[in-house]
């Protein structure tokens, strides 16, 4: 008898919990103002739940995702949609392919209103589900904290890969995955502990000091294919600051250099092409088949007197894996001088269509530029356009693949203008890009208050396992 | 605890009232400076559950939000002295009941005074932390609240479920209450007394899950006293002293309970020497660390930050003045636009006068984001607050944000100023001052009539010039800003100081 009472009270309080759409709300010809802005976004299926904030007055409100007779009701607590994940994820896979449809219910001084309902599409494919990324203030020339850390992008859950607390507070940066695989990565350690610290299949070995007279450091990084090869440019980094304009920083190199390193033999290979005092060369990628590595390449001119006018062209040449020797010659697909811009951050999709790169008026760190935008080269065709719906009038720079060449994510300034956040976007198979969507948190105001920046977002297939006290006894091994 | 009779107890009274008031004097007169950096290396306390939550989220957490809300006051005028006075009367009181508790018949202030030495020692450098007292005032607390459980299976509880606890709440002070039970047992009953030494491994347990984690501060923070300082700064001994006098107390008082339970040491005499010998050794501690120049600094800084400029002036000038100090100096008699007239005055230094050298130092960024300001160097001014914010705890601190939030709204970055302009609605002593700059917020004309800001927003170049010399830069300012004093002020003295370093080279 009590235990009928009991299920009988719980159903009431399931049942007075519950709301339902209002019928007789009057329709709006405006879209809702939701933070971060969901409207037309496209997302993979196992993405976690679109929280997000409607900014608009009211006092109550309700949001109501559909697809087809399956209908997911949120109402609004504090002003926020707090989608629970298992609910999404189901009503989505459901979608996939599709879109669902949203509808925003607002009640204010009694009456509730529609706003314009919109679609969020589901793509057909998933997106890897992990992203590796390192969270720093946004500061130009000290640091206290920092550290690479990973997130589960299906649901909320984030773990630090390592930080800086227990490494007297260096630098860490520049973390990089083969194949998006987290078996085979590297990252760099800078000031104390500094050194490239490469992870091959459960190992760990540290690389620190000059590779030789001509490579005298190691920074940015891209995996060969075959995991055995890394290549690196080698650059002198220096930054200065603007009094006005809108721009912030100006970071450059004052003298840089590529080579590929052997991960195996502990060797590093260069040439005069890749090598040559006449010429800025730097941030280097290789081809989705490992044939070609990509670079940009600018004139050198007098540093930091004509910092505004170094134009990096993207630019190729010919890899050989099998003699670990590069080709003789150097073709151009993207020609600074003629376009006015400058490239840097190529990144080639693993099926080998595509190649992304970050558009801006001059300079190789992007970073920092307002200017800065995402453009896509047609490798078939060799034809470069700007990824419009990606951009916005703030910085887009660094980019990342998924490993089914479907999704990519990106760092934009597009938020505030200051801390960078990491975004995803669908691109379809005649790279097409989607509108992109803000890496959802548990709460949506995080992305605004939060005071860190997400720097190089790095799509990967499974969860980061470095044994962190290992890598501490490591680094500490000078 | 022993009941004394009634007469002695208002002469108890009167001597603490005078104590506590004695106190509060001396550390308002001679140690105000020392106060403002309290205030602002405790971390920025906000009024958020979210923020309680993230400080529950590590061990001291509770301490850690508890100091932040104590030390926010500290930059207030009188009360950094009287709530660091409070605090030391709680330690002293405390500290007192333990040793009655442990040894009713004997009168023992000697422990005592020595912890509210250390406290008031500790908090001249502004790099302890406030929940490191609260620590040491909970340890005590927690060992007398044990001292006053009879039953056993209570006291096992209290170990088992307490202890780890308050080892979450309370950080490595909890080690310290653990070692003090178990030594109270062993010395009480030395054959069963040994079980309670399962309380210290029962306070590092917690610690040491935490510890293990990834995310995590070093072995130090873990389970030291360190984790009572600021972090990124390695303290040295001293952060140790108030601990090893609250263990030896409870050693010294405990064996003296077992040697000679009915010792007699409650007259005059003994009292007086005791509190003579803890005085002497404050004394001779205080007069080391709070050296004259020390105390300069400290004090330059402080009439810095609170913007006393006439007092800033008067002190800051004398023969052996370092150039930071001068730099003070020159940004006192440029607010009161007095600079040109007396900046010769103080200009041994040359051009290092009016900037000093800067190489990453947070002391110096501070100085120097006000000295860039005054002038009208938006920019580096920004760049140096942000590098001076982040020398504290959390990268966090309300002068900073406040300064940021301005030169944001200078440069153009709204949204970035909307962001810390939420940051500090948050917090109580900033909200205001933040709350009134919303009207500023993409509103270019208000911060053009604005008679702060609007000199400065005219300053900022609209095309990107970069941040080139000292020279240059204020060229740039006067190119953009012509009309602007404190720019011309600057540029005609630093190119004399050029000058006059030049020939004094020939």
């Amino acid at each position: 008898m009590n235990r009928l009472l009991y299920i009988f009270l719980f159903s009431l309080l399931i049942a007075s919990c519950d709301v339902d759409e209002p019928k007789d709300a009057r329709r709006l010809d405006e879209s809702p103002s939701l933070f971060p802005d969901y409207t037309g976004v496209t997302v993979p299926a196992n993405l976690a739940p679109l929280r997000c904030r409607l900014l608009n007055n009211a006092d109550e409100a309700i949001a109501v995702v559909q697809f087809g007779e399956e209908r997911l009701l949120e109402k609004a607590k504090d002003g926020c949609f707090l989608f629970d994940i298992a609910p999404w994820q189901e009503l989505m896979s459901k979608a996939r392919g599709k879109s669902v449809d949203v509808r925003i219910y607002a009640k204010s001084n009694g009456t509730w209103s529609l706003y314009k309902p919109f679609a969020i599409n589901v793509a057909a494919e998933d997106i890897d589900p992990w992203m590796a990324y390192r969270l720093i203030t946004p500061t130009n020339e000290l640091w206290y904290e920092m550290g690479i850390y990973q997130r589960d992008i299906t649901s909320w859950e984030e773990k630090a890969v390592i930080t800086n607390k227990r490494l007297d507070h260096n630098c860490m940066n520049c973390h990089s995955f083969h194949a998006q695989n987290t078996d085979r990565m590297m990252l760099h350690m800078r000031q104390s502990h500094g050194g490239t610290y490469l992870f091959t299949d459960g190992e760990m070995k540290k690389i620190s000091g000059k590779m030789s007279d001509s490579i005298p450091n190691l920074v940015y990084p891209s995996w060969h294919p075959n995991g055995r090869y890394i290549a690196f440019s080698s650059n002198d980094i220096t930054q200065m600051f603007h009094m006005g304009g809108g721009n912030r920083v100006e970071v450059y190199d004052k003298s840089s250099d590529v080579c590929v390193y052997d991960v195996d033999n502990h060797q590093a290979l260069t040439h005069p092409l890749l090598h040559s005092d006449q010429r800025f060369e730097t941030q280097p990628t290789f081809s989705a088949d490992g044939k070609t590595l990509y670079f940009c390449s600018a004139q050198a001119k007098e540093m930091p007197k004509d910092y505004n006018k170094v134009r990096y062209s993207l630019c190729s040449i010919a890899f050989d894996a099998e003699r670990f020797a590069f080709g003789e010659t150097v073709d151009t697909l993207f020609n600074a001088e003629k376009e006015g811009a400058s490239a840097s951050f190529p990144r080639v999709s693993p099926d080998g269509k595509w190649l992304v790169f970050t558009h801006h008026n001059y300079g190789n760190f992007p970073i920092w530029h307002r200017d800065a935008d995402l453009w896509m080269i047609n490798l078939a065709t060799g034809e470069a356009r700007p990824m419009k719906t990606a951009n916005s009038n703030n910085t887009e720079s660094y980019h990342s693949w998924c490993s089914n060449s479907r999704w990519m994510a990106f760092a934009s300034r597009r938020n505030d203008g200051f801390y960078t956040r990491a975004y995803l976007i669908y691109i379809n198979d005649k790279g097409e890009e989607s509108k992109p969507v803000m890496l959802p948190q548990e709460h949506p105001d995080f992305n605004k208050e939060f005071m860190c920046s997400y720097n190089i977002p790095e799509l990967i297939q499974k969860e980061i396992t470095i044994n962190t006290r290992e890598l501490e006894s490591l680094a500490r091994k000078e | 605890m022993q009941q004394l009779p009634k007469d002695k107890n208002l002469t108890h009274i009167v001597c603490e009232s005078v104590g506590f008031v004695l106190l509060f004097v001396f550390l308002q007169v001679f140690c105000e400076c020392y106060w403002y950096p309290v205030g602002e290396n405790n971390g920025l306390f906000l009024c958020t559950s979210n923020y309680f939550f993230q400080c529950l989220a590590n061990p001291a957490g509770l301490l850690t939000y508890a100091g932040a809300f104590v030390a926010q006051f500290f930059v207030l005028p009188y009360c950094g002295a009287l709530l660091l006075t409070l605090l030391c009367f709680i330690v002293y009181k405390s500290a007192q009941a333990l040793t009655q508790k442990l040894m009713p018949t004997a009168s023992l202030p000697f422990f005592s005074l020595l912890l509210v030495a250390y406290t008031i020692l500790l908090h001249i450098d502004a790099d302890y932390h406030i929940s490191g007292t609260l620590a040491l005032i909970s340890c005590i607390i927690v060992v007398l609240g044990y001292l006053h459980i009879e039953k056993k299976i209570l006291k096992a509880l209290f170990i088992v479920v307490l202890i780890p606890i308050f080892s979450w709440l309370a950080g490595p002070a909890a080690i310290v209450a653990a070692a003090s039970i178990a030594f109270i047992e062993i010395t009480a009953d030395i054959k069963k007394g040994w079980l309670y030494v399962v309380a210290i491994p029962l306070a590092i347990l917690p610690l040491w899950l935490w510890y293990i984690q990834p995310n995590t501060e070093t072995a130090e923070i873990a389970f030291l006293p360190n984790a009572y300082f600021y972090h990124y700064m390695s303290p040295g001994t001293k952060v140790w002293y108030p601990w090893k006098v609250v263990f030896a107390m409870i050693v010294i008082v405990a064996l003296m309970k077992r040697i000679k339970p009915d010792i007699k040491s409650n007259g005059k005499t003994t009292v007086f020497i005791q509190t003579v010998s803890a005085v002497t050794i404050f004394v001779m501690n205080f007069t080391t660390s709070h050296s004259k120049s020390t105390y300069q600094y400290f004090e330059v800084e402080h009439l810095r930050k609170t913007e006393q400029w006439t007092k800033l002036e008067a002190v800051s000038i004398g023969e052996n003045s370092p150039s930071i100090t001068i730099n003070s100096y020159n940004l006192a008699v440029q607010k009161q636009e007095k600079l040109a007239e007396k900046v010769f005055i103080a200009h041994r230094y040359g051009p290092g006068s009016l900037y000093t050298p800067y190489a990453g130092q947070p002391m110096l960024a501070d100085l120097l984001s006000d000295i860039y300001l005054a002038h009208g160097n938006i920019a580096m001014s920004q760049k140096l607050a942000m590098n001076y914010m982040l020398s504290h705890e959390d990268a966090l601190d309300g002068r900073s944000l406040l300064r940021l939030i301005d030169t944001n709204l200078l440069l153009g970055h709204h949204d970035v100023a909307e962001k810390y302009i939420k940051k500090l609605e948050d917090t109580w002593l900033y909200r205001d001052a933040a709350a009134s700059r919303r009207a500023f917020l993409y509103n270019d004309k208000a911060l053009a009539q604005d008679t702060r800001l609007g000199e400065l927003y005219r300053c900022v170049p609209k095309d990107s010039t970069v941040v080139n010399s000292v020279v240059a830069d204020l060229e740039t300012i006067l190119r953009t800003n012509p009309g602007f004093k404190p720019a011309k002020d600057f540029l005609d003295i630093y190119n004399k100081l050029l000058e006059e370093n030049n020939q004094s080279y020939e």
